[in-house]
């Protein structure tokens, strides 16, 4: 799964801890998400998906692996 | 916060066991080295998790979060399948070897203990690969 975190963020103006504190995880696990090696819940995946106003599928996009 | 607080004073009151009857115990200036070696081990990892913790904590971030618990779990188990041919190893060498068997165990535990923090510095640092899950 690849995601766009890092680009909505950048365009939010937004630092990984304003990200991380906003959806109540620690700053490394944004760091591992934006790098691809780390899978959110599907409650994580929603909770930053609601920061950005924007859709699970618009955030995160699903591949079969 | 309140977590890391009781489990550094419970690191504290092991300390503080291992400095009362240790004394009493060991004549032998190697293995008195050697409990040493090991104890500063364990405060030295002990320090590092609690300056990580307050950190977060200065931070505003929660002490744990569904990827520190998640490689936990992954170090926990790697932990547990490694200790199982640590354990053979161990078997193996106690009839070659001239050990006590207090020795062995000893020793078969400080290897289950260094075992398991480099799984979790492993996870850790790598990441949980979501292929590998």
């Amino acid at each position: 799964m690849n995601n766009r975190i890092k680009e909505f963020r950048a365009r939010d103006n937004l630092t990984q801890l304003d990200l991380a504190k906003l959806v109540g995880v620690r700053r490394e696990t944004i760091v591992f998400l934006e790098k691809g090696k780390y899978n959110p819940s599907l409650k994580l995946a929603y909770d930053i998906s609601k920061v950005f106003n924007l859709a699970i599928e618009d955030v995160f996009i699903f591949k079969n692996l | 916060m309140k977590k890391s607080i009781i489990t550094f004073i419970i690191i504290l009151i092991i300390i503080a066991g291992l400095w009362i009857f240790i004394p009493t115990q060991i004549f032998d200036k190697n293995d008195f080295l050697h409990s040493s070696f090991v104890l500063v081990l364990i405060i030295v990892l002990g320090l590092w998790v609690l300056y990580k913790r307050f950190i977060s904590f200065k931070n505003g971030e929660p002490a744990e979060d569904e990827l520190s618990k998640l490689v936990l779990q992954k170090s926990v188990s790697l932990s547990y399948y490694i200790s199982l041919y640590l354990w053979l190893i161990v078997s193996y060498f106690s009839n070659r070897l001239n050990f006590e068997t207090d020795q062995l165990i000893g020793y078969g535990i400080i290897g289950m203990a260094f075992i398991f923090v480099g799984s979790w510095a492993y996870f850790s640092l790598k990441g949980v690969d979501p292929k590998n899950l």
